[in-house]
């Protein structure tokens, strides 16, 4: 009964979390909800200890609703502006603070001159008093730049992981965090909410100064100095790059495969199009598999459950700081370390003790800090575990009926669904697609039956009777693909590494295998003056798995494409876990709907409710055909993205379909349009759009194709055709025209021969937009070429670049004079200049955006209108924890 | 007017291979009902259900039946009903799909008519000559002169016959899930009976032949006497069923006389005065023609009673008689060791009543161990408890002892009375097994725990078997006990009552929904908490698990034999890869891992 009052108790503050995010209700009635509940729950807990149960519905009720309640409360406490008195010590005019303290977290490189470190602020230098002085522990973000060349070499070392646990000063610079411009920027104001930051500093790398280490001889210490040991064990026994694998599975010592490669692609690259990423890097399942081994070790060595269990949990913990104690690494810790010692003291079994575990740790981890639901550690590891206690049995009830030609038919579905997606994601994100892959199922299933039927001989052949571990492997990586890779790739990276689908059956146990002769590996080291040559054999065999493991990921991610997924919105989230459990769960129904239709058919025993199903499959096949051939485009949606100088544009067609227009311009933000892309469902760049072609350019289109929108076509105006002698080798189709039709209603058009790196003009639907790349054009006349060629009237939008130069501000007020545009976009927008174009009465008519005070522009163009929609509106309706979510 | 057949009853159950045959031959007509996700059968044929759906393509005749029973149950779910009431054997849907899913279960309903038309045809099919088989066996279980075979000459006239091998196999197995063993008392007396019928006889006209003029039957107490009407016409002879645990003595036996079965002669034993007084009662008025409540001295040995009667009618002594008697009182060693034989062969899975009549012919001859030895039943036995020792850590698993104190009763004069139940979690004796059926266990459990005296054969909570370790044991009316335990109907079986605790409706489901190894424990409790209210008794709880880790040799062999794997596999790349040198470890992993020394930064 435990588990079940607990479970539900800590489903219930998930809930209240959530709810709290979406709705607005008062906070009384959470406290009202708590006080009634409390002595309800308590007074059920003394029921239930005395063996007197209540109806279920009446604890599952009282026991969600406290857990609601507090998790609704809790979480409006957190959002409370943090007390601390940090800010009393910073120097008004400098905003300058010296503090001291301990680093809590790995450092995260966010490029090779910046990294970040979280430190748990102890002491704090009095200006006044000038004295170091005592604060209460606050968590502070330190942003480090390397601005010293003298001490590189600090730099990097502030960049390593072994900086966690140091204990450093630092001279730095009060930061005010700032919400981001662009989609896919780091918002740090969610970043510093979620984690119980408070406050953000930056310094060079030479305002450090190291102070010691705090845990030498601490259990950490004893980890670290273990970690050392494992590491220089697989450095003399393994040859890099499978030294780095190894270290990098069992110790999760990330940055040990910056760089490494493997025929040529980066290690890194080849894990994240083949999913082993997020199976050993960020889920914590390691753990489990780790605790797993364990347990049966020790169990093979005679011991019973309830004496093994501290040995095994100490041996996690020592683990866990081994491989640098990271928030997945922790928390599968501890629903781990939870779930054994309820299996081994409280006689629960397996399953319920590890939904024990998870709710435990889910209480505690969301009591301490809220934010941390919407975190990808969070997300990950409790995703994980609870997909694979709640998910795993009806899967492999449901495999479990795969006889026959239902086997090999589920079997060769399976394989075209992977080859599907492996051309295009758009065939499983598209309402009529979907429909038509769920109607294929359907006759599939009805074909395979009927040939059972027709050939009983091949019912002998089915998935029950294969052997259990292969039983279990498949469906645990088929759970592990539908609970966690989908979903969440969807939700993150937008890459969804489609060779996992095929490979993750047999990466799973070559994983489990690294890990276990690593460790092996790693221990033999430890024997003193022979350790490195015990190890060496074992050592051998880890390289022999590694290599193998690196073939697998290497030849799956190759041969099949990581297509892009689109940013899933929260209800398709969580319409999709719903529709997932109920299929999955749809079996508890089926006596009941067996019941109702077996009454039909025996009332109604006619050709035509037995042609039904095959009519009904046929139907959901024609269907989505039928909406395909008639349907037009309804919608488009354009972002306009915040850039210093001038705007990259993205169009996005209701199928996923993406156009680009890159201005004139040294380099692009390509993590702003991608996030950007995925964030309005575009899953594909078919064209991109530029006047002018630079190698920078060039290089960040290749970056774009690494984040899987890799464009197939590049439109230069139609006069470079003559002045390019040698077409740019990018490996993309390069085409030179003056207009071209994205879709059937967006034209693009470059301006004319002279301007064409000045401005440009889209059509969609019947709404013309102007994107001025330029004003530096001389002064702009009213006969000028520019403007003569500009097609001013009828325009709808009118973009401008940000405006510098006196110059630049008199043409733009020409510019304006001249349109009737009823919006207006200034790039950027901080300058004296552009500012002061918002107070011309000429343009004071019109709507204007500067995309340095809004964010980047969403626009939302349907035949009748086009609609305006900022970043900073879109994350102010979605609230502080849905900005974050959405990240 | 007809032969009137002696039946000795014997206290027990158990199935006549004749029987059991019947069963099979009538099996296709066997009823079944489908609500809501659950086969239901009808109780009698639990047993036989059990059996047939053991595990899927055992033998080819198995599998004919299995072919028949799911086209039967795939038919049955075509007409769902509302669920049924009383005591049904219940079959899951889910396991059917588990177990039998290869046989081919449909979900669509013209799909699923096709295949039950398609696994009946076929069955059917199949079984014809099997049935054909079954119907020529029948006249060969009895002699020319329509006498029914003993059990031991039908195993010798079919056990080792090639053409009908299958069929007896089934039959023999089906056999020993409705036997519930007996006493030594019980088939002693049983014997003893036999002997002076027989020897009585021979003095006057007729001699009495097995199968033609007497036969055995068994009864369980609190089953009533009324089923033996299907021997009519009848003389009943009884000897070890004590008058106050037949539930209606004299309904039952006024029934009985009007439908022409008499009880000839009801020896008692341990009699209290009121039950003496029914029985005498009973005499007077002429439904018990003779009994030896009268007697001076009343044994509390069935046997001895039997023997006495045997003395007054001047057929005793003799040899084999008086080595018997001396073993059920365990005169001496030698007594004690032949008596801890016979118990262990009657619980065995032999036949019990080709037990009684090895002890019946030995009477006269005193040759009974020499038989016993020759029938290789030894053996069998050996290879049993062989099996059970390979599973002991299965046994042991999960093995509570209820003890519980009752004030006095009718039973035994109103002194208090202490007796205790053993609680077990069914074993699953693992892949590739032979399944162990209740009687199995029942005949583990007590040899290894023989001051237990009841047995509650615990699937989950879903069901509860009862059997009697202790043969002597009377205390429990398992009737009564399992209606109190599990839903209402249920202990209505003969061979092993069973109840459904998760149907009771006081059943704590949110505390303990699903009973495990792990939590059977709370199960326990549970049931000493029902068991303490029913029987007015205080009940202790003695846990007697026992951890024994038959495969920790196996397992400490499979890590060395991992270990060295990857040790020989890591040497034999260490001497033959040219990608694995030290030189090249070395100089690849120059640039991994070089930490440098943390400065101050200043």
């Amino acid at each position: 009964m435990i588990y079940k009052n607990i479970s539900i108790a800590a489903t219930g503050l998930l809930a209240g979390i959530v709810l709290y995010v979406l709705t607005a209700i008062p906070l009384l009635y959470a406290l009202l909800a708590f006080c009634l509940m409390l002595p309800a729950c308590a007074f059920i807990i003394y029921r239930d200890l005395k063996w007197k149960e209540l109806p279920v519905i009446i604890s599952f009720l009282s026991l969600f609703i406290l857990g609601m309640s507090v998790g609704y409360m809790r979480l409006h406490y957190a959002m409370l502006p943090s007390q601390t008195d940090l800010f009393s010590y910073i120097d008004a005019k400098s905003k300058q603070i010296s503090v001291e303290g301990v680093v809590v977290n790995d450092p995260v490189l966010r490029t090779n001159v910046e990294t970040e470190l979280l430190l748990s602020v102890k002491k704090v230098f009095d200006l006044k008093t000038d004295n170091w002085v005592k604060v209460n522990p606050v968590t502070v973000l330190v942003k480090i730049d390397k601005t010293d060349t003298a001490v590189s070499t600090f730099f990097e070392t502030l960049s390593d992981t072994e900086i966690s646990g140091m204990s450093l000063q630092i001279a730095a610079v009060f930061v005010l965090a700032e919400p981001p411009l662009n989609p896919g920027e780091f918002d740090y104001l969610n970043y510093m909410q979620r984690n119980n930051i408070s406050a953000f500093f930056g310094c060079g790398s030479s305002d450090v100064r190291f102070i010691g280490r705090n845990d030498y001889w601490s259990f950490s210490g004893v980890a670290s100095i273990l970690k050392d040991s494992f590491i220089q064990t697989f450095r003399r026994t393994i040859p890099s790059p499978e030294s780095r694998m190894v270290s990098s599975v069992l110790l999760g010592t990330r940055r040990s495969l910056d760089n490494a490669e493997y025929n040529g692609r980066k290690i890194q690259d080849i894990f994240t199009y083949s999913g082993v990423t997020t199976f050993i890097n960020s889920s914590g399942l390691h753990i489990v598999i780790l605790s797993l081994l364990l347990y049966t070790l020790f169990f093979a060595l005679g011991f019973k459950t309830e004496h093994l269990a501290p040995g095994i949990i100490t041996l996690l913990l020592l683990f866990t700081l081994l491989s640098g104690a990271r928030p997945s690494t922790l928390q599968a810790f501890m629903v781990t370390a939870i779930a054994i010692a309820v299996f081994s003291y409280l006689d629960y079994n397996i399953r319920k003790s590890a939904i024990i575990g998870l709710s435990v740790t889910a209480i505690t981890l969301l009591l301490y800090n809220p934010f941390i639901l919407f975190s990808y550690s969070f997300m990950l590891t409790f995703g994980s575990v609870f997909i694979l206690v709640a998910v795993t049995p009806p899967v492999m009830r449901w495999l479990n009926m795969l006889h026959g030609f239902t086997l090999i038919f589920f079997t060769l579905y399976y394989g075209l669904l992977v080859f599907v997606l492996n051309i295009d994601a758009q065939f499983f994100i598209q309402k009529d697609y979907l429909i038509l892959v769920f109607g294929l199922a359907w006759i599939i299933i009805r074909i395979s039956r009927l040939l059972n039927n027709r050939f009983p001989v091949m019912w002998s052949i089915s998935f029950s009777s294969f052997p259990t571990p292969i039983k279990a492997l498949i469906a645990f990586s088929f759970v592990f693909q539908i609970g966690i890779q989908i979903p969440l790739s969807a939700w993150y990276t937008g890459l969804f590494p489609t060779s996992s689908l095929i490979t993750l059956v047999v990466t799973i146990p070559v994983i489990g295998m690294v890990l276990i002769i690593g460790t092996i590996t790693g221990v033999a080291g430890l024997i003193p003056v022979i350790g490195h040559w015990v190890a060496l054999p074992f050592g051998a065999s880890t390289y022999l798995f590694s290599r193998l493991l690196l073939i697998i990921a290497d030849t799956g991610s190759t041969i099949l494409q990581s297509p892009t997924l689109p940013k899933p919105d929260l209800v398709w989230i969580a319409g999709y876990y719903s529709l997932l459990f109920i299929l999955l769960y749809s079996f508890l129904t089926l006596p009941y709907i067996k019941a109702i239709f077996f009454r039909i058919n025996n009332r109604l025993n006619t050709l035509i409710i037995r042609a039904l199903p095959v009519f009904a499959g046929a139907a959901i096949i024609v269907t989505p055909m039928l909406i395909n051939v008639t349907r037009s485009e309804k919608e488009l949606t354009m972002i306009l993205y915040h850039a210093d100088k001038r705007s990259p544009v993205s169009i996005i067609t209701e199928k996923g379909e993406a156009g680009l227009v890159i201005p004139p311009t040294e380099s692009f933000n390509t993590n702003a349009i991608s996030t950007g892309l995925r964030s309005e469902q575009g899953t594909a760049i078919s064209t991109v759009f530029t006047s002018q072609v630079n190698s920078q350019v060039l290089s960040d289109i290749q970056t774009l194709a690494k984040t899987g929108f890799k464009p197939s076509l590049l439109l230069l105006p139609k006069h470079l055709s003559e002045e390019v002698q040698n077409e740019p080798d990018n490996g993309i189709a390069t085409a030179y025209v003056s207009f071209y039709n994205f879709s059937p209603m967006t034209k693009m058009s470059f301006a004319p021969r002279g301007d064409e790196e000045n401005f440009m003009h889209l059509q969609i639907f019947d709404h013309k937009i102007m994107l001025v790349h330029t004003l530096e054009t001389g002064e702009m006349s009213d006969d000028s070429a520019f403007l003569a060629s500009a097609e001013l009237s009828d325009l709808s939008l009118l973009v401008l670049p940000e405006i510098e130069t006196a110059e630049e501000f008199e043409n733009a007020r020409k510019l304006i004079a001249r349109t009737d545009a009823s919006s207006l976009v200034i790039t950027n927008g901080q300058s004296k200049y552009s500012i002061a174009l918002l107070n011309d009465p000429s343009v004071q008519k019109m709507s204007t955006y500067l995309t340095s005070r809004s964010g980047a522009l969403f626009c939302n163009i349907s035949e009748n209108s086009l609609k305006i929609d900022t970043l900073f509106n879109i994350r102010k309706r979605k609230e502080v924890i849905i900005r974050s979510f959405l990240q | 007017m007809p032969l009137k057949k002696r039946v000795i009853i014997i206290h027990g159950s158990g199935l006549l291979f004749s029987e059991a045959l019947d069963r099979l031959i009538r099996f296709p007509d066997i009823q079944v009902l489908y609500s809501h996700g659950t086969y239901y059968f009808k109780s009698v044929d639990r047993l036989i259900i059990r059996r047939l759906l053991a595990h899927p393509r055992e033998s080819r005749i198995i599998t004919t039946y299995q072919k028949l029973l799911i086209a039967r149950m795939l038919q049955a779910s075509l007409s769902p009903v509302s669920t049924p009431r009383g005591a049904f054997y219940e079959y899951n849907e889910d396991d059917l799909h588990y177990l039998f899913g290869s046989f081919g279960l449909p979900f669509s309903y013209f799909e699923r008519r096709y295949r039950a038309e398609l696994l009946h045809q076929r069955a059917e099919r199949e079984l014809k000559r099997t049935l054909q088989k079954m119907d020529q066996l029948i006249p060969g279980l009895r002699t020319s002169n329509g006498i029914l075979l003993h059990e031991d000459e039908i195993r010798k006239k079919f056990g080792n016959n090639p053409e009908y091998s299958d069929i007896y196999t089934l039959i023999k197995s089906i056999q020993l899930r409705y036997e519930s063993g007996t006493s030594v008392d019980s088939a002693v007396a049983a014997a003893f009976t036999t002997y002076r019928l027989i020897e009585s006889h021979d003095r006057g006209e007729e001699t009495l032949q097995y199968g033609k003029s007497y036969v055995y039957d068994f009864v369980e107490y609190y089953e009533g006497l009324c089923s033996l009407e299907k021997h009519s016409p009848a003389y009943l002879y009884i000897n070890n069923i004590p008058p106050c645990a037949i539930p209606e003595l004299e309904k039952d036996l006024h029934y009985l006389k009007s439908k022409g079965v008499t009880l000839k002669e009801y020896l008692v034993n341990n009699c209290s005065d009121e039950e003496s007084s029914l029985v005498s009662r009973l005499h007077r008025d002429g439904l018990i023609k003779k009994t030896n409540i009268t007697d001076s001295e009343i044994s509390s040995f069935a046997s001895e009673n039997s023997a006495r009667m045997a003395v007054s009618e001047g057929i005793f002594p003799v040899p084999g008689a008086n080595t018997l008697l001396s073993l059920i009182n365990k005169d001496n060693q030698t007594s004690i060791t032949e008596y801890n034989l016979l118990q262990d062969v009657l619980c065995s899975p032999i036949p019990v009543i080709e037990v009684v009549e090895t002890i019946f012919k030995s009477i006269k001859t005193d040759n009974l161990f020499r038989s016993v030895r020759g029938k290789k039943w030894l053996q069998e036995i050996q290879r049993l408890n062989d099996f059970h020792a390979s599973i002991e850590d299965k046994f042991l698993k999960s093995v509570y002892q209820l003890f519980f104190r009752s004030e006095g009763s009718s039973l035994d004069g109103g002194q208090d009375e202490e007796f205790n139940i053993l609680v077990v979690q069914a074993v699953k004796p693992g892949k590739g097994r032979p399944h162990l059926t209740v009687g199995e266990a029942a005949y583990y459990y007590k040899r290894k725990f023989p001051d237990a005296q009841y047995l509650f054969y615990c699937i989950g909570s879903r069901l509860l078997f009862f059997k009697r370790l202790r043969l002597d044991s009377d205390w429990l009316n398992p009737y009564e006990l399992m209606s109190q335990i599990g839903a209402p109907g249920d202990g209505s079986e003969i061979a092993s009552p069973t109840a459904r605790p998760a149907e009771n409706l006081n059943y704590p489901r949110q505390i303990i929904g699903n009973v495990g190894s792990l939590n059977f424990s709370r199960f326990v409790l549970y049931l000493s908490f029902i068991l303490q209210s029913v029987l007015s008794s205080s009940a202790v709880i003695k846990n007697r698990s026992e951890y024994i880790d038959v495969l920790q040799k196996q397992r400490i062999m499979k890590i060395v034999l991992f270990l060295l794997l990857c040790f020989i596999m890591g040497l034999s790349i260490l001497f033959t890869n040219d990608d694995y040198r030290l030189d090249i470890i070395e100089k690849t992993n120059s640039n991994f891992y070089n930490p440098t020394t943390i400065s101050t930064g200043e």
